[in-house]
C-alpha cells in the first residue's frame, strides 16, 4: 500500500477500530453502505445465485465484525481487509457445498445484465473488484449524471442521439458529460483506483 | 459552444467522424485540454470495466446487522447477558437510561426475525423497509417493512427482547414527520403493542401514513393514562 494513506482509507480505519470498540451500530452501517452492493456482487459472481450471495456478505461482515480487533492499519486498507475476509468466505462456501462449481451469472436473469466481455471464470479477484467497485462509483453518480454516462458507454449512441432521447439541449447533454467524468474520477480517485 | 466539453464525448468515442477530426486539432493546440485529456483517460479506461448493475435484495442491510447484532448476543455473554426482569420496580424512564448492559440485554434480534423477513417479500410494493436502533447507542433492535397494497399500507414489525413494561404500560409504534419535537410532536401513531413473555413482538399494522411524508418510525413506551399524545421518550427509531 502507499505510504499516504487516503483520507477514505484513515476514514474507514476509523469505522472499524469502532466497531472493535463494541459499537454495532452506525459504524457497520457506513460500512455496509459503502460495501454491500459489490459485496453483494462479489457473491454472485463468485457464487452463482443470489441466495449464496447473501450469506456472503451477511459472513463477511460477521467476520469483520469478529476480527475488527486484529484490523491494522498500518498493515493495509479496510478495502482489501474486507474483500479478503469475503474471499475466504466464499472459498469456505465452496467447501461446503463442493460439487457448486464456480459460475457466472447467466443472461436473462430479471433485474441482472451480463457481465461485459472479458466474462471469464478464472479473472483475477483484483479485477473482479475494481469492476464492482466502478460500478458503486457509478451508482454514487447524481441520477443525471449517471444516467448519460449509461447512455454514452452501455447503449451506442451519439450525443444528439442522447439529447434527442432525453429531449435536453446539445449542449446540456456535453457539459453533463463532462460534469459527469469529473466527478466519477474524484470519487474513484478518493477510493484510490485510479493508479 | 467552447469546444472543450467535447474532451467527454471524445474520450468516450461518441463524437462523429467531422466533430472527432475538428477536436483532434483542438486538442492539439490547447494545454487545457491536454490536461483534461491526461485526467479522464483513465476515468473512460474504468468506466468501461463496471460490472453490470445488480439489484441487492430488500432488507438485506436490516437482516446483515441482525446477523452480526445476533451473534454479539451469543458471544458476548458477558456484556450482554444480564437478564430483563419480567417486571420492572424501576421507574420506566430509569430503564432505559440503566446501564448499558441492561439497555443492550433489551435490544437484539433473532436471526429468525431476519430469514422471516427475507420470506416477506409479500404482495405490493415495500415503501419502507427501516432497521430501528436505540436513539444514543446506535444498536440495532428492530426492523420494519411498509408494504403498500391494494387497500392500504400494512406495516410488519418485529423485534426481540424489548425490556417488558410495567402493567398498564405499552408500546407504540410512530410515523414521525419533519420536525418533529417532544414539544410539538409531528408523528402518527400506527398502533400499539405488547411484546411476549421473552420481549419479542411481530405485530401488524394497518395505517394510512404515507411514508414519503412521515419517513421515520420511532418505538416509544407510553404510560396507560389513555392520553393519546405520545409521552414517552423515542425507545427506538429509525434513521431516516
Amino acid at each position: 500500500m502507499s505510504l499516504a494513506q487516503s483520507h477514505v482509507e484513515l476514514e474507514e480505519a476509523q469505522l472499524v477500530a469502532r466497531v472493535a470498540a463494541g459499537d454495532r451500530g452506525d459504524p457497520l452501517v457506513e460500512l455496509y453502505g459503502r460495501y454491500g452492493r459489490p459485496l453483494y456482487g462479489l457473491g454472485l459472481r463468485l457464487l452463482g445465485d443470489r441466495g449464496s450471495a447473501e450469506e456472503l456478505v451477511q459472513e463477511t461482515f460477521l467476520r469483520l465484525w469478529r476480527g475488527s480487533g486484529s484490523f491494522d492499519p498500518q498493515r493495509g486498507s479496510v478495502r482489501s481487509f474486507i474483500y479478503t475476509i469475503a474471499h475466504r468466505a466464499a472459498i469456505d462456501f465452496r467447501r461446503r457445498t463442493s460439487s457448486r462449481p464456480l459460475v457466472a451469472l447467466q443472461a436473462g436473469e430479471p433485474g441482472e445484465e451480463r457481465w461485459a466481455a472479458g466474462d471469464s471464470p478464472e479473472e483475477p479477484l483484483e479485477t473482479l473488484i475494481v469492476s464492482l467497485e466502478v460500478r458503486e462509483a457509478l451508482e454514487g453518480l447524481s441520477s443525471k449524471h449517471r444516467e448519460v454516462i449509461d447512455l454514452h458507454y452501455r447503449e451506442d449512441l451519439t450525443q444528439a442521439q442522447i439529447a434527442e432521447r432525453l429531449e435536453l439541449p446539445l449542449g446540456t447533454v456535453k457539459t453533463r458529460t463532462y460534469h459527469a467524468l469529473r466527478a466519477l474520477r474524484t470519487t474513484l480517485d478518493e477510493r484510490s483506483l485510479l493508479g | 459552444m467552447t469546444p472543450h466539453l467535447d474532451i467527454a464525448a471524445y474520450l468516450l468515442g461518441r463524437l462523429e467522424p467531422g466533430e472527432r477530426a475538428s477536436f483532434e486539432q483542438h486538442l492539439a493546440s490547447c494545454p487545457e485540454c491536454r490536461l483534461q485529456h491526461l485526467e479522464l483517460s483513465p476515468v473512460v479506461e474504468l468506466l468501461m470495466l463496471a460490472a453490470p448493475r445488480v439489484e441487492v435484495p430488500q432488507g438485506l442491510e436490516a437482516r446483515t446487522l441482525l446477523a452480526v447484532e445476533r451473534a454479539a448476543r451469543q458471544e458476548e455473554p458477558a456484556r450482554t447477558a444480564v437478564p430483563v426482569r419480567r417486571r420492572s420496580l424501576l421507574p420506566r424512564r430509569l430503564v432505559f437510561g440503566l446501564a448499558p448492559a441492561v439497555a443492550l440485554a433489551a435490544l437484539a434480534l433473532a436471526f429468525v426475525l431476519g430469514r422471516q423477513a427475507a420470506g416477506d417479500e409479500s404482495p405490493g410494493t415495500a415503501e419502507l423497509e427501516a432497521v430501528l436502533v436505540r436513539p444514543d447507542g446506535g444498536v440495532v433492535a428492530a426492523s420494519a417493512r411498509v408494504v403498500k397494497t391494494g387497500i392500504g399500507r400494512v406495516i410488519s414489525f418485529r423485534s426481540e427482547e424489548l425490556p417488558i413494561l410495567p402493567t398498564g404500560e405499552y408500546y407504540e409504534l410512530w410515523f414521525v414527520g419533519p420536525g418533529d419535537t417532544p414539544r410539538r410532536p409531528n408523528r402518527i401513531s400506527a398502533g400499539t403493542f405488547h411484546p411476549d413473555e421473552q420481549g419479542r413482538s411481530h405485530v401488524t399494522f394497518a395505517a394510512a401514513v404515507d411514508p414519503a411524508k412521515y419517513p421515520v418510525l420511532s418505538v416509544t413506551a407510553e404510560p396507560g393514562d389513555g392520553n393519546p399524545r405520545p409521552a414517552g421518550l423515542d425507545v427506538l427509531r429509525s434513521r431516516p
